[in-house]
């Protein structure tokens, strides 16, 4: 042996399990601080949301699905009623009582049929967040699988797929969101056995679902055509390597990465969606909440009692920043023009 | 509009002579808008009335500029008898106990603009005699509301469970009603949701039989001061045509006997007034015994104008008396 062999450094072999792709990735997200403290405040977000029934019973001892006009709250030791009438001047109009900052009682005030705000603001953190998950999720899947299938097989395959999603794509998705969900609000959805209730938070789930997916479905087409011409793609097809394969091993393990990246922003914009939906009365229907129902509620309320159209209004803010931020951190993370570091 | 410089007076009683010389009507402000222009100056008056979140504003700080007047008018909430669960009487009723009328007189307003009702005809109107017979103790008024006796009422009835819609406009005061109606129901056991239809049709819409409106809210006011404005028109067999939007009996209700009594008052007070009246009292009572309604409350009119306007004269038939007015 030289002695430049002897120095050589042993590349040969399997890599330290730090230094493949997923593991680097992990490394490079958690020096992200940034990502790392917006996940925490997703995270945040969550928790206390999942909580909304613990807070509801236990603390606040409210029901926030129940109107509450008559009802009776204590403030600094009094009992006051939650929608007081007023008696100055004329003595016309009743407006619901403020922020209270007493957890146990009316902690964020009352809306307009006296329920407690914060109640309903977590309440409807777990129908906000739970619709923008499944959404993207089924955004991200359908979107996946198109994708993939108009990429792989190319030809006319891909030819009306591609066709099918620039119509989807042509309408403004606010307005195609609307559409369908003027037409499904007020009736079953019905498709062969399957049955979705009109007041089911499935189907604004299935309407924001399906108009996004042209959103995935087109960069990850871009992807699996740019992957057909790479070298290992080629050889593996020279080397006789099935379709199943090819998408298994080649395919899907690198589009996998860029609907990771996606999956975060897609959640964000669907929460939006959802949040425009429902504000509009055919997103989420009463009693149930989320925090579209809520700003709506509170849009009457704005000049006298603002807290309950801008809380759920910061909270989609935060929640929204803090899955862009991530989504960023994980694109970032996921980067692979990052080199190896440290390899000894 | 503006005053014809050459119309002469004939007669003070036919046509009294106007104040103003030009009437300006200008459209498309919400009604929030309506009540900062007013609050600026900017115009003299809002057809619509203020919202809510406003009233304790002009209330306190415009106090001299609001107008508070009685209106023969009633927010009722009309239940479909030819649907269920409301073709089913029990469960009719038992909503009728059920309503806080306080807490929906609260969404409107509050107490100073509202009155609690239980029946048809509007204090004050002909043939109105105070009766109530849906509240804890019934009688002359409404007092509160008795929700046990609505539960057994619904058990009775056989109707828990089922699915109900309540429809309404889709304004802050109407859809506020329309969602406390919904937790009213489902206290009681039934399976209610709440769809909001734009004001444009939310007139037509649930007079329409093909639309299968289970209840609604609505709102009606008199068009003449006669007790068939109220009780025939909005509850009479010849009121009900199925298939068309000019249905105005929107409970499509039609009961022999009581239409019957409302023909011979209808026939009696062309000579006898005061005997038609009594027999109209009779019928306010028997529609509101058959519950094809909830009879929410009857509402005051706010007028909010502005500073220079004088001489504000009220119409319970036609309203602000505009060219009664004058402006300074």
């Amino acid at each position: 042996m030289t002695e430049a062999a002897a120095s050589a450094p042993a590349l040969v072999g399997a890599l330290p399990s730090e230094a493949s792709p997923w593991g680097l990735a992990r490394r490079r997200l958690l020096r992200n601080r940034l990502a790392l403290f917006m996940l925490g405040v997703f995270v945040a977000i969550v928790l206390l949301s999942l909580a909304a029934p613990i807070y509801a019973h236990d603390v606040a001892h409210t029901d926030p699905f129940r109107s509450h006009l008559d009802g009776t709250t204590v403030v600094n030791g009094k009992r006051v009623l939650v929608i007081p009438q007023s008696t100055g001047g004329l003595g016309i109009g009743a407006t619901p009582i403020g922020p209270t900052w007493d957890l146990h009682h009316y902690f964020l005030g009352a809306d307009n049929q006296g329920r407690d705000v914060a109640a309903r603001l977590l309440y409807g953190g777990r129908n906000s967040l739970l619709i923008g998950f499944f959404a993207a999720l089924i955004t991200c899947l359908a979107g996946t699988l198109i994708g993939v299938v108009a990429g792989f097989f190319g030809g006319i395959t891909d030819g009306v797929i591609s066709r099918v999603l620039e119509i989807v794509w042509a309408f403004p998705v606010y307005l195609f969101a609307i559409c369908l969900s003027v037409i499904l609000v007020n009736q079953d959805f019905v498709f062969g056995p399957v049955r979705v209730g009109s007041g089911s938070i499935a189907l604004p789930i299935m309407i924001i679902g399906i108009v996004y997916i042209p959103y995935v479905a087109r960069p990850v087409r871009g992807e699996v055509l740019s992957l057909r011409r790479r070298e290992f793609v080629e050889a593996a097809i020279g080397l006789g390597a099935s379709r199943t394969r090819l998408l298994r091993k080649d395919v899907l393990p690198n589009v996998a990465t860029t609907v990771i990246v996606l999956f975060p922003l897609v959640m964000a914009i669907a929460m939006l969606t959802e949040a425009a939906l429902s504000f509009l009365s055919i997103g989420v229907q009463p009693p149930d909440a989320s925090w579209g129902t809520i700003i709506q509620d509170g849009k009457d309320l704005i000049r006298t009692r603002p807290a309950v159209a801008l809380a759920p209004g910061l909270a989609i803010a935060l929640t929204v920043l803090a899955l862009n931020v991530l989504g960023d951190g994980i694109r970032d993370a996921l980067d692979p023009r990052a080199k190896v570091r440290g390899v000894r | 509009m503006k005053r014809n410089p050459y119309f002469k007076q004939w007669s003070a009683a036919a046509q009294p002579d106007g104040y103003v010389d030009q009437i300006t009507e200008s459209f498309g402000l919400t009604d929030e808008a309506e009540v900062t222009e007013i609050e600026n100056g900017q115009g003299d008056w809002m057809l619509e009335q203020p919202p809510s979140d406003r009233l304790n504003e002009i209330g306190t700080k415009y106090a001299s500029q609001v107008h508070i007047s009685d209106l023969t008018a009633f927010w009722y909430v009309p239940m479909n008898t030819n649907l269920p669960p409301f073709n089913n009487l029990k469960a009719r009723q038992a909503l009728s106990y059920a309503v806080d009328r306080n807490a929906t007189i609260k969404i409107f307003g509050g107490t100073n603009l509202a009155t609690a009702s239980c029946q048809v005809l509007p204090k004050g109107f002909p043939g109105h005699k105070d009766y109530c017979p849906y509240t804890k103790n019934p009688g002359a008024h409404w007092s509160a509301p008795d929700l046990a006796k609505a539960k057994a009422l619904v058990k009775a009835s056989g109707t828990a469970g089922q699915k109900v819609t309540v429809v309404s406009s889709d304004d802050a005061v109407n859809k506020a009603v329309a969602v406390y109606l919904q937790s009213v129901l489902n206290q009681l056991g039934y399976k209610a949701k709440v769809k909001p239809i734009s004001a444009n049709i939310s007139f037509t819409y649930p007079k329409n039989t093909k639309n299968k409106v289970q209840i609604n809210v609505q709102q009606w006011y008199q068009d003449y001061p006669a007790a068939s404005d109220f009780l025939y028109i909005l509850f009479g067999c010849e009121s009900f045509h199925p298939g068309s939007d000019s249905s105005i009996n929107m409970a499509g209700f039609c009961n022999k006997k009581i239409n019957a009594k409302m023909h011979q008052a209808l026939k009696v007070a062309v000579t006898n007034e005061q005997r038609a009246n009594a027999m109209w009292s009779q019928i306010d009572r028997m529609v509101t015994d058959q519950a094809p309604m909830v009879t929410l409350f009857n509402p005051k009119h706010v007028d909010f104008v502005s500073k220079r306007v004088g001489n504000f004269t009220f119409s319970k038939q036609f309203y602000w008396l505009v060219a009664r007015s004058w402006v300074q």
